[in-house]
């Protein structure tokens, strides 16, 4: 656990020495700023952020993958992964390590946003409650996005490859999710409509917390850190 | 001593590879189980302040007095385009079965399971057995007189070429009319068999179309009717007429008249009877089903029996009655209000109380006016329908009673009916509406007096009242308004001289006096106002009521709505725009309106007239049809029918409803502050980031 924490803390921190990142960071919160005022700030609209919510889910598919691109690929670029592989740290702890790094940076991107909640409460009195849930459905939107990066990033040294990978991915849990199903017969519908990740944070930019949001999440950051740990692994048999 | 051989990439590649792609698998499998477990069994937690996708405590209330069980059935079928909108509708009955288990849900997809939608179908019929029942007796009497018709006109067939010899050479029309007779009853065989096979194809449908069926059986009747025997029996008058027309052919014509005559009448006989074909409840659900679009609310047919009204114990909700405004956004992807979300609960809700809720209680408005406020052709300044409506889904019968008369369909006036009574056991709710004030041109009866005496003689009698003041000039006359003064002695004053104003900026900026008072607390002494807690009302002519500070013995006053602290009352009301606050103008809050309570009676008095009609409760944003897609001012209309709730002894009824829910929204924000706002967020914010990045930059350069 101590080596994947040193691994996170070392990531977190070189992203705050990158430079790259707070273009991202900046990008992000303009980004976030117009549509806050476009979708959400005008006199008598609802004192709530579910708009903004809904874009910033989009807005996410760009800015997640340009933080999770150097995760591991810089790593396999520069050669300095080989160092790390023959340290003793496991393969679960780098990967885990790398993608808590990830994540950390991105929520303490997200928290810039809140500046905008304080601009809110200026003007109104906000429902924290649905601005918390949808605070927490981001974070976990960002985790699955993060862990599709990490995937991606260890598949290929060049970040630009993997920048693009992960955009691949995760538009078809967005936008081929959304579409598959109107072609679908009505029993797989179904199952296609619960893979889409903009329907799985719905509820959360309500202000509600379902179980089965959060399972779905969870077992689909799981999946793609299990992923990501076997094609690290596979670097030694292949 | 073993031999041990190194194995090669290719063999590398299959051991590792194959290891890997098992545990992949076996990932794969253990997180689809997962989800499914996590889909099927799920814990929902609402999060919103005022428990916005939770059920009200109306609701709560309801499903805890539950005394029978409750069936919720949707028809639908999954997967369809309107996929966000079902899983809302599923969301939303899931919450009454978690908070009772008196609620049973059962989805049916009418496209996966064609034998269960049958099956449900065939249970659902046997309700309404009885309307079905005539429906097919009188399908039997058709099938009888098709066989009489038969019969005519196979006779009619061998008699007719027979009289044709006796008709004389000069006439021509006679044989042709005959000709035609004979090719038409030929023919008629098939038609009749063709329309029978229709209407029994027809009732071996799972849910037959007996409208459709009644079209179809009159259809030859119709025409066999007046397009042949009309013509007929006119034509063969007009030859017996003729002079020319031998003596025999006379007599063979006038034969004929009297077996097409008789036929004619039988005809119109079962026509009759299929009109009396009348199935509305049974249609209704019928065309819902087919659409299979909707949720059939149902109580055990046993209970049904006892419930003897329209509904059978079924009430068909259409998925647009459920969330109207949520179709049209689900096809637009388009956002809604948060307001419209209440919709879906308060009508399953109140399908619901539909078929649960027994009472005895009656509303009659009692209107001075000969239009009617009950109405489609009401003003919407003065017709109270949309809280009639919310009372008649509940159960309430609600009428009118028009002291002066009323108009007829054509305007034509109609004479006054007599008061309405309560009958043995009956509470009987009156809703008295201002009476105008009498005009010294136009003399007629004074309407003041006697309906002022109508409700006094109701609530000796025990029973409830809800009385409305307007204005009047008349007080400074010295005629006080006859209804103020017949509540005056329950403790209720209302200064009808005054009406209450407070300052708004006016188009130069500067502050004018207005009399639209928007309400945004309600006070909390009394659960009706108190279960409009967060909901905005309106008040357009409010008035003072002054509440006695010493009420007779064991009655108890309460204040149902108040104006905000910011106002005064004037008695410059003729002119409000130019009323100015004068230094003896008493100040706010004022209370506009009052229950009372002593012993069984019980009495509200609401000084705004405008209160509950449909241009307040009604006001709100429309859509392209013109329909008002939710009210600004939601609070009066709760207020009103809670208001009737305890008047009629429902006290139980009155709890925070779906739509009680405090949407907070911003406030204004003025030109420069949105600027400001605008180049902090979109530029200030992200240049702050920038720089950040750019000292890190220049300082690990250095």
């Amino acid at each position: 656990m101590s080596n994947t924490l040193a691994i996170a803390r070392r990531e977190l921190s070189s992203f705050f020495f990158s430079p790259i990142a707070y273009l991202v960071m900046c990008g992000f919160l303009m980004l976030s700023g117009l549509f806050f005022m476009l979708t959400v700030f005008a006199t008598g609209q609802p004192a709530e952020m579910r708009n903004l919510f809904f874009w910033m889910v989009w807005i996410l598919i760009i800015v997640v993958p340009a933080i999770s691109m150097r995760l591991v690929s810089e790593e396999l670029r520069s050669g300095t992964i080989e160092s790390l592989m023959t340290s003793p740290i496991s393969d679960v702890q780098v990967i885990l390590g790398k993608w808590l790094g990830g994540l950390m940076f991105f929520v303490a991107l997200l928290a810039t946003t809140l500046s905008l909640v304080f601009v809110l409460a200026l003007w109104s009195q906000p429902d924290y409650g649905p601005v918390f849930t949808g605070y927490l459905g981001l974070i976990l939107v960002g985790g699955l996005y993060m862990a599709i990066g990490t995937f991606a990033s260890v598949l290929t040294r060049n970040q630009i490859i993997a920048f693009l990978l992960t955009i691949f991915l995760i538009l078809l849990l967005t936008v081929v999710t959304y579409f598959l199903p109107r072609l679908l017969p009505p029993e797989w519908s179904a199952a296609a409509y619960y893979l889409n990740v903009n329907e799985q944070y719905d509820d959360f930019s309500k202000g509600l917390i379902d179980t089965s949001n959060f399972v779905y999440f969870i077992s689909g950051i799981a999946l793609f850190l299990v992923l990501a740990v076997k094609a690290l692994e596979s670097r030694k048999w292949r | 001593m073993s031999e041990h051989t190194t194995p090669s990439q290719h063999q590398r590649w299959i051991k590792y590879g194959l290891n890997v792609a098992v545990l992949i698998l076996a990932t794969l499998t253990i997180i689809i189980l997962v989800n499914w477990m996590g889909y099927r069994h799920f814990q929902r937690f609402d999060l919103t302040r005022t428990r916005q996708y939770s059920l009200s405590p109306q609701t709560t209330n309801l499903l805890q007095d539950l005394d029978t069980d409750i069936t919720v059935t949707t028809f639908y079928s999954a997967g369809s385009a309107q996929s966000g909108l079902l899983q809302r509708v599923d969301d939303l009955l899931a919450e009454y079965t978690r908070r009772s288990t008196r609620i049973d849900v059962k989805h049916i997809d009418p496209a996966a399971s064609p034998e269960l939608r049958d099956k449900y179908i065939t249970k659902l019929k046997t309700r309404y057995q009885s309307e079905l029942d005539k429906a097919s007796g009188a399908f039997g009497d058709v099938a009888k007189t098709y066989d009489a018709i038969r019969q005519f006109a196979s006779g009619q067939v061998q008699t007719l070429p027979g009289i044709l010899v006796e008709l004389p050479a000069s006439d021509r029309t006679t044989p042709l009319l005959f000709k035609q007779l004979v090719e038409i009853f030929q023919r008629l065989d098939d038609s009749l068999t063709n329309a029978q096979k229709q209407i029994e194809s027809a009732m071996k449908e799972s849910m037959p179309d007996y409208q459709g069926a009644v079209a179809v059986a009159r259809r030859p009747l119709t025409q066999l009717s007046s397009g042949v025997l009309d013509v007929a029996v006119e034509r063969f008058q007009r030859a017996v007429n003729d002079p020319n027309m031998p003596d025999k052919a006379k007599d063979a014509l006038l034969g004929l008249i009297k077996p097409y005559k008789d036929m004619r009448l039988q005809i119109q006989d079962a026509s009759g009877r299929l009109d009396a074909v009348e199935t509305p409840e049974y249609d209704r659900v019928r065309n819902s089903l087919m659409q299979s679009n909707c949720v059939i609310v149902t109580i055990p047919g046993e209970q049904a029996k006892e419930h003897a009204d329209e509904t059978h114990g079924v009430v068909v909700l259409t998925l647009d009655e459920i969330y109207p405004n949520l179709i049209r956004a689900e096809m637009t992807r388009g956002e809604v209000m948060p307001e419209e979300g209440y919709k879906g609960e308060e009508t399953i809700t109140g399908a619901i109380l539909r078929l649960t809720l027994r009472h005895n209680a009656r509303v009659v408005f009692i209107n001075p006016s000969p239009q009617s406020v009950l109405s489609g052709r009401g003003n919407p300044q003065i017709s109270f329908m949309q809280v009639a409506e919310r009372l008649r889904r509940m159960n309430f019968d609600v009428d009118e009673w028009q002291p002066g008369g009323s108009m007829g369909p054509m305007g034509q006036p109609m004479p006054p009916q007599p008061a309405p009574v309560a009958e043995e056991g009956e509470t009987l709710v009156y809703i008295v509406l201002p009476v105008p004030p009498p005009n010294p041109q136009r003399p007629t009866q004074p309407m003041g007096p006697m309906i002022a005496q109508a409700v006094k003689a109701h609530l000796d009698a025990g029973q409830p009242a809800m009385v409305f003041a307007a204005p009047s000039s008349m007080m400074n006359f010295g005629q006080p308004d006859p209804l103020v003064e017949m509540i005056k002695p329950y403790g209720l004053t209302i200064d009808t001289g005054r009406l209450i104003m407070r300052h708004v900026p006016g188009r130069n900026g500067q502050l004018q006096a207005d009399n639209q008072l928007i309400l945004n607390t309600w006070p909390t002494d009394h659960a009706i106002s108190k279960a409009a807690s967060g909901l905005q009302g309106l008040m357009l002519q409010a008035m003072p009521i002054e509440l006695s500070s010493n009420p007779p013995e064991g009655e108890h006053l309460w204040p149902l709505i108040e104006s905000p602290a910011d106002t005064w009352a004037d008695t410059d009301y003729m002119r409000p725009a130019q009323a100015t606050k004068g230094e003896d103008d008493p100040t706010g809050p004022f209370v506009v309106g009052a229950a009372v309570e002593k012993d069984k009676l019980r009495l509200i008095a609401i000084a705004d007239a405008s209160f509950a009609v449909d241009g307040v409760t009604q006001y709100g944003p429309r859509d392209l049809f013109g329909n008002t897609l939710f009210s600004r001012f939601p609070g009066n209309s709760e207020v009103f029918v809670n208001s009737v709730y305890w008047l009629a002894g429902l006290d139980r009824l009155i709890a925070p409803g779906a739509r009680t829910q405090d949407t907070r929204r911003i406030d204004a924000v003025s030109r420069p502050a949105m600027l400001a706002v605008w180049w902090i967020t979109v530029a200030g914010l992200p240049a702050m980031c920038l720089a950040a990045g750019m000292i890190v930059w220049v300082v690990r350069r250095r």
